[in-house]
């Protein structure tokens, strides 16, 4: 029997009473105070003073708890931003033609541009944006958390709100609900369960970003943000293998800890927004949530908080989407006045591309001579080749092991969530350990970095093979048991092709991923040693530490046109065959 | 063990552990053989373990104890001599009609040439020529069952064995399909040598099979055997046919709803008997009760099941609910409305309440939820479902919480947080 009712509480939970404190109440109390003065007094240090010379990163074990709660408010603060956007964005583009246009190319570029490349770019922008202040330095931190999470969820959100069921948006139309009646009631709502899931995926990535971002040299300077990523990069330097790995527990321990009380929680709660009205077989548990659902303290507080944010986002937004819309259906002056500013805005923002683009490419032009972008082609060309070969690998080895795992229910259902915090787990910071081992047993980075590569993005792979494996309806596989199919022929007539879908999902994100974290695995340090692998990865990391600006965009460029076209000419047509030959309805 | 037989269960039982829930044993003792010639139909309502039993005998899944013999060798793993046409027809998408064919080939070892003959042959017999290069996605329910036949019968088995083969497809399509496995079957054309059907079709079981098998629910055990000597083609309309019918819905009303008298000695004379709860819910018990009141307060169950449109099984199952509380009685084959029954329909919603409150709070599941609820708050399902368990051992305890919830929250005897999975008391109940 499993444990699922807290007895082991002690006997105040025998009799309870919703309506009545509980003991549970007592130290949940303690815990919410703790964290209001916590986030209150990381704010604080957030905007301390910056005058050139970087924070000190002490390695003294109590200091631990306070790095681990400058990177999770950093975690927490772009993933507000990430969800804020999400649901801007993601609204406007499922709602105007136009925006959709100008919006969805943009995602999908955007998702495909490493953002690394980029984090020195946006540092020295927001270090003049927030002078003499850490804040800036913060902030690009932030960002590059942001833009890690971000655009995967937007495309989530757009993808459930056009997908609505179409007799919930005709019941809401019927009922001549508002548009913010409407996004409140159905869009929201139907979007949450797609949402979240992909919240929780995004934000287990962006643990990898933060490590990334806060121990930075940008222009020949170096810069540590108060942070596990710090600590950990302070150490190696030092040689100090202790800390080292005090960093790498904390950061597991962290991991966990926030799947179980944030996640896990959340996704349990949110079954509830299932569209189908059959109960689902599969109910998602959390036993955080079973324990916060006893805290008189916490439900109070839940109701407190979610009825004020009703209350107040029902007068903004009443007033203003419902009054725009109502103005905009009534007065067609108004609708000429907003669709010519969209016009207007629509051609600004494509003339600012415009010339940055042609200002980019003169600068390359003027700076670069034709070998060395041949130079960096030859450089994508052999990175591309690292990326395929991971896939390939991956494939071989976690296909077997996924399709195992799915197939048996019971397995399935623990092997999940643990993968998943296993995914969530930044790999660069164990990259330093396993380039040590390169080093001990002499093997080229050219091929060790496939591994790095390998470390941090098989999981998409592994995660859709189990998905895909544990879909298989069970009639096919009776019948490929009483036909006799066995071994080879087995694979051949239903496991692959049963797959096929879900393995170009998680093939396609890996690769992606793997492009992205060529700019950490191709240019690896161990204590004073650095390896530099051939390839577009460790170029971008080279040119970005020297500050040689023509150089950084034209690699960023080339990496981002391979990746898009890579989408364009591989992915896309593998979906298309797979959703067209392969979908079980 | 026969050595007659092709293949057979003796004593075979099969109990399943579900997460989370208590053992629920589908299949009891089971002794069932099949013969060269024979045309077995297993009938059994839904839920009555009749594909778990058909799933033992291919060997899909082992009993949890008992034996299954093939050509008198105990089994172990896949039985050959069974191809099987799947409910749901189990065809693989990604394969054209053709290349899903050859796969019941998979097992005998022919050259290409003689696998294309013997595919073509296939697709002819069952009227898909023409069809070898369409992907199963492209064609309508009835073709699609066509070519699970065709895989199935390509094998050459001994036994055809069909889990409801017709029951996902339209009436017409599945009465044509059906007369045309019957001639298949009767002209002996050498495709198979014995066929076992699971089916919970009355009248389908009497149309094709020699030999029908009833199963009872709860666990299933064999509760009927029936020979069916009618010669084919058998005319649905004749009164051999029809006797044997209504024959078999004596049965299997008696197999579920006990005659009036054994009932009521039963409950009467023990009055803390613990009832077991059909899964139905309130609005099909108001619903079944109107069309009897509507029909003089008196219908035949099998012409009620026709009018419905309805599995058997599933209208017998509300007849039994509405039984357990003395709304209608259930002499034979017929169910008679109770005067409580009647005065339920004529009243307004909140007597009708009243009424059903009443009469479930005489089952000694209501009466001891009360109980529980007087004394505490609040009462867990985990601690319900135990109880439930300790009572009823072999029902299955989620499907019973089901009921629970869904009787109780009509009566407004209590509440249920589905959230905290508690029942609570209704804050203004007349306890």
């Amino acid at each position: 029997m499993r444990i699922r009712n807290f007895y082991w509480l002690g006997p105040w939970s025998q009799d309870r009473d919703p309506n009545r404190p509980q003991f549970i109440d007592i130290p949940i109390f303690i815990l919410v105070v703790a964290l209001i003065w916590i986030v209150g007094s990381m704010g604080r240090d957030m905007s301390s003073s910056f005058t050139g010379v970087s924070p000190t990163i002490d390695l003294g074990i109590r200091h631990i708890p306070y790095y681990i709660a400058r990177s999770t408010l950093r975690m927490f603060i772009a993933y507000g931003f990430s969800l804020l956007f999400t649901l801007v964005v993601g609204y406007i583009a499922a709602h105007s033609q136009r925006a959709r246009t100008l919006i969805l190319p943009a995602l999908d570029i955007l998702q495909s541009v490493p953002v690394l490349g980029f984090l020195s770019v946006t540092i020295t922008g927001f270090m003049s944006l927030f002078p003499g202040s850490l804040l800036g330095v913060e902030t690009a931190s932030i960002f590059a958390i942001f833009t890690a999470q971000v655009w995967n969820m937007t495309f989530g959100f757009y993808h459930s709100l056009v997908t609505i069921p179409r007799d919930l948006t005709e019941a809401a139309t019927a009922f001549d609900l508002t548009p913010w009646e409407r996004f409140k009631t159905v869009e929201l709502p139907s979007g949450a369960i797609s949402l979240i899931w992909n919240s929780m995926m995004s934000f287990g990535g962006g643990w990898f970003f933060v490590v990334q971002s806060e121990a930075i040299s940008v222009l020949n300077h170096k810069i540590a943000l108060p942070g596990l990523g710090s600590y950990l990069s302070l150490a190696l330097e030092k040689g100090d293998t202790h800390a080292a790995w005090l960093a790498v527990i904390a950061m597991i321990f962290v991991v966990i800890l926030i799947d179980q009380i944030f996640w896990r929680p959340i996704v349990a709660w949110s079954q509830k927004y299932r569209v189908e009205l059959v109960e689902a077989t599969e109910t998602q548990k959390s036993w955080a949530l079973e324990l916060g659902r006893r805290s008189w303290l916490l439900r109070r507080m839940f109701s407190f908080v979610t009825s004020t944010f009703a209350n107040v986002s029902d007068f903004m937004m009443k007033n203003t989407m419902d009054r725009a819309q109502t103005r905009l259906n009534r007065n067609p002056r108004w609708q000429k006045l907003v669709d010519g500013i969209s016009m207007v805005l629509i051609f600004a923002v494509l003339m600012s591309i415009g010339y940055e683009s042609v200002r980019l490419v003169r600068e390359i032009h003027t700076n670069m001579n034709l070998d060395e972008v041949r130079h960096i082609f030859k450089l994508a060309l052999l990175t591309m080749g690292r990326v395929f070969v991971m896939v390939a690998v991956a494939t071989l080895i976690w296909t077997p092991i996924g399709v195992w795992i799915g197939f048996r229910p019971t397995v399935a259902k623990f092997a999940q969530p643990l993968a998943q915090i296993a995914a969530s787990f930044p790999v660069n910071m164990a990259f330093p350990f396993i380039v040590g081992f390169f080093i001990g047993h002499s093997i080229s980075i050219n091929y060790g970095s496939i591994f790095l590569l390998a470390l941090g993005t098989q999981w998409y792979i592994l995660f859709n093979v189990i998905a895909g494996a544990s879909s298989v309806p069970s009639d096919l596989k009776e019948s490929a048991s009483v036909f006799g199919l066995h071994g080879w022929k087995y694979w051949r007539t239903l496991i692959i092709p049963a797959i096929f879908p879900y393995w170009v999902t998680g093939a396609c994100t890996a690769a992606g991923g793997a492009w992205n974290a060529s700019i950490v695995a191709e240019y690896v340090n161990w204590g004073n040693k650095t390896l530099i692998a051939d390839g577009l990865g460790a170029f971008i990391t080279q040119v970005t530490a020297k500050g040689d600006w023509p150089a950084i965009f034209c690699s960023i460029l080339v990496m981002s046109v391979f990746v898009v076209i890579l989408n364009r000419l591989l992915w896309r047509n593998l979906y298309d065959l797979a959703e067209k030959k392969f979908r079980l309805e | 063990m026969n050595p007659e037989n092709i293949t057979e269960l003796e004593n075979v039982s099969k109990t399943f552990w579900l997460a989370d829930s208590q053992p629920i044993e589908v299949l009891s003792q089971i002794n069932l053989g099949i013969k060269p010639g024979e045309f077995i139909a297993l009938l059994g309502q839904s839920g009555s373990g009749k594909s778990t039993l058909l799933r033992i005998l291919a060997g899909l899944i082992p009993p949890t104890s008992g034996v299954v013999y093939e050509r008198a060798k105990k089994l172990s793993g896949i039985n050959e001599s069974l191809a099987i046409v799947f409910q749901s027809f189990a065809l693989y998408p990604w394969l054209t009609v053709y290349e899903n064919v050859r796969i019941g080939l998979n097992k005998r070892q022919l050259g290409p040439d003689e696998e294309r003959q013997e595919i073509n042959n296939a697709l002819t017999l069952i009227g898909l020529s023409g069809h070898d290069n369409a992907y199963p996605k492209e064609l309508s329910g009835g073709m699609r069952q066509r070519v699970g036949f065709a895989r199935a019968l390509v094998a050459r088995p001994p036994i055809l064995a069909m889990d409801e083969p017709f029951s996902a497809l339209d009436v017409l399509t599945a009465r044509n399909l059906r007369a045309e496995i019957i001639d298949l079957w009767v002209e002996k054309k050498n495709v198979f040598q014995s066929a076992f059907m699971v089916t919970h079709n009355i009248s389908e079981a009497v149309s094709m099979a020699s030999k029908i098998v009833i199963l009872s629910s709860n666990p299933g055990r064999l509760a009927h055997v029936i020979l069916n000597n009618l010669p084919y083609p058998r005319n649905e309309k004749s009164s051999a046919f029809l006797g044997m019918v209504d024959e078999i819905h004596d049965l299997i009303t008696a197999l579920n709803l006990p005659d009036v008298a054994a009932r009521e000695r039963f409950t009467r004379a023990a009055p803390t008997r613990v009832e077991n709860l059909p899964r139905v819910e309130v609005s099909r018990m108001l619903g079944f009760l109107e069309a009897v009141a509507a029909d003089g307060g008196r219908a035949d169950i099998f012409a009620l099941t026709q009018q419905m449109r309805e599995e058997f099984g599933s209208v017998i199952a509300v007849a039994k609910a509405l039984e357990i509380l003395d709304l209608v009685v259930t002499p034979e084959h017929e169910v008679v409305i109770t005067p409580l029954g009647r005065e339920l329909i004529d009243a307004e919603p909140e007597r009708r309440k009243e009424i059903f409150r009443r009469q479930i709070q005489r089952l000694a599941l209501f009466r001891s939820l009360k109980d529980k609820l007087a004394e505490s708050e609040s009462v867990t399902e985990d601690d319900f479902k135990e109880e439930i368990h300790a009572q009823l051992p072999y029902e299955n305890a989620d499907k019973m919480i089901d009921t629970i919830v869904d009787w109780g929250r009509y009566a407004e005897i209590f509440d249920f947080d589905a959230n905290l999975k508690v029942f609570t008391k209704q804050p203004d109940s007349p306890a």
